[in-house]
């Protein structure tokens, strides 16, 4: 970690967004008292760490460790014991991650995606205040990254916070508020996931003549910035036009296009290019 | 407290390595303490010392002392503390494998917790191990004694509770190794290792140091018992616990209980 630092708000949904191998881990490990920091400091809800305040907390912590010998229901019984709370719960988050049918059997002989969501389970036991999450669609399939984007959503409805670690982009995006992008341990961006999306966005149009198009274009007055990429044209306007205006003008100046569509800044693109960035700093 | 052992207890219940290595030290612990007589009746009978001389039935199962030598040979370092030592180490050694350990603290048991629940269950084994004890003693006692009145039953059993101290401190030691290495096999060899290498070491050392090498001292709480056979070939016995004894073995616990916990306190998990 390289002097990182940042706070998360209550309700907020956050991730922690890298590569692997940049600290996401190492950072959650911190917060949560497995790891010890050779500098800095962390509180929770205001406080000091104090080990009582983790019982508000529910997480996992890279891959869910229960104990192979134990079915899926006494793991969770464990966990509630150890969080003080009632077992009425367990049946509860059982249902919601769809392994009520298997609790009863052992740990071991459940497939990646049981044990995933077993997990995730026992994250959710006895509602915590803040949800902590580590790669939490590791090894699940598409129907169950959907279930999970779906509880995660629903649940910051809820009022909980959520703290997520994941290289997912595209989840990323659809469910959080706030991001911190982590490259080898240093934090290269720090802020909300509107303020990304919300940035002009790009237009890509295409044309069965390439150069007439892109001639065109770059006679037109209102573009920012224009580049050829492939078989597409990309350009940004001003904020005073839009897609209908250039149509017309390729129109009234003799261009047909194949494909016109506004392309939305993604996180993706935002993120490669912050990685790109600090690749160009290092080197 | 009673909390902690409710959920050491939900680990180890339904855990048959646990149960397998529990019944297997507890019934051999009580064929070898029953068949103790019948052995050592067939080294006096075979030896030809006996026929040349009277020797006097010895009956080791008379009150009171039978506690000491039941005792005794229970807490034989070589013999079956050290399958309850492995028991100890796999149950501390597996929260380290399966990782369940960082759960465990993730979820919210603080690593004092952690260490006074393992602490609880090894309360619990050492209660149990004194426990059949006092029963093996008190049955092959009623056996074998003819007219007993209360002193005499309970005469020497101060043993027991010093039996208890001893198996305690020796799992304390075994806590430790297991939280030091975190791995089953090297822990177990570092105690079988150590527990081969003491004597040795120890004669390295002017006598007035060497007994206070860790097994050493919490052997020395239970010595060689006192037997009129014994007393035949003049080795030197023991009649009473030695305080000096008891302290020894109680700082040693107190040592290796916060060893372990510095270690549990400082490391990453």
């Amino acid at each position: 970690m390289n002097e990182l630092s940042f706070e998360v708000n209550k309700g907020d949904v956050f991730g922690l967004l890298g590569p692997n191998g940049s600290g996401k881990t190492t950072t959650l490990g911190i917060i949560l008292g497995v790891i010890s920091p050779e500098s800095g400091t962390y509180s929770w809800f205001g406080n000091p760490p104090d080990d009582k305040t983790r019982k508000k907390i529910g997480a996992i912590l890279e891959t869910p460790q229960f104990y192979p010998y134990l079915s899926g229901l006494k793991n969770l019984k464990i966990l509630a014991d150890i969080k003080e709370c009632k077992y009425d719960d367990i049946d509860r988050v059982l249902k919601i991650v769809d392994l009520h049918d298997r609790k009863n059997h052992s740990y071991r002989n459940y497939s990646l995606g049981m044990k995933q969501r077993l997990g995730i389970a026992g994250a959710l036991l006895c509602n915590p205040e803040v949800l902590i999450l580590d790669e939490p669609a590791n090894g699940l399939d598409p129907q169950g990254i959907s279930d999970i984007r779906k509880l995660i959503l629903r649940i910051s409805e809820e009022g909980t916070t959520i703290i997520l670690a994941s290289h997912l982009l595209d989840e990323v995006q659809k469910t959080c508020s706030h991001v911190t992008i982590l490259d080898h341990g240093k934090n290269m961006y720090n802020g909300s996931v509107d303020a990304i999306l919300s940035e002009t966005p790009l237009i890509e149009i295409s044309s069965d003549d390439l150069e007439k198009l892109f001639n065109a274009l770059s006679n037109y007055t209102k573009i920012k910035s224009i580049y050829q990429e492939a078989d597409k044209v990309i350009i940004m306007l001003d904020e005073d036009s839009n897609s209908a205006d250039i149509n017309e003008y390729l129109f009234n100046n003799g261009v047909i296009v194949n494909h016109l569509c506004n392309r939305k800044k993604t996180l993706e693109k935002h993120f490669l290019q912050i990685l790109a960035q600090s690749d160009d700093k290092t080197y | 407290m009673i909390r902690l052992i409710k959920i050491e207890l939900k680990k180890i219940l339904t855990y048959r390595t646990f149960w397998v290595l529990t019944g297997l030290y507890f019934l051999s612990l009580i064929i070898v303490l029953g068949s103790l007589q019948a052995f050592l009746d067939n080294i006096v009978n075979s030896s030809e010392v006996s026929e040349n001389i009277e020797i006097p039935h010895i009956s080791l199962y008379v009150f009171p002392d039978i506690w000491h030598n039941l005792t005794y040979i229970a807490s034989s370092r070589y013999s079956f503390k050290v399958i309850l030592a492995i028991i100890v180490i796999m149950l501390i050694t597996n929260e380290f494998s399966y990782r369940t350990i960082r759960q465990n603290i993730i979820t919210g048991l603080s690593r004092t917790e952690f260490l006074f629940a393992k602490l609880e269950i090894i309360v619990l084994l050492c209660l149990g191990s004194t426990l059949i004890l006092l029963v093996t003693g008190l049955s092959l006692g009623f056996l074998n004694t003819s007219g007993f009145s209360i002193m005499e039953i309970s005469g020497k059993m101060e043993f027991l509770i010093a039996y208890f101290l001893e198996l305690l401190v020796y799992l304390s030691f075994a806590m430790f190794i297991a939280i030091l290495l975190r791995k089953a096999g090297l822990a177990i060899g570092l105690l079988l290792l150590y527990t081969i290498m003491e004597p040795i070491i120890r004669l390295s050392f002017p006598e007035t140091i060497g007994k206070y090498l860790p097994l050493e001292a919490m052997n020395n709480l239970i010595h060689l018992p006192n037997t009129k056979l014994m007393k035949l070939m003049g080795i030197k016995f023991q009649e009473f616990i030695a305080f000096s004894d008891v302290v020894v073995a109680i700082v040693y616990g107190f040592i290796f209980v916060f060893l372990s916990w510095i270690l549990l306190r400082y490391r990453d998990i």
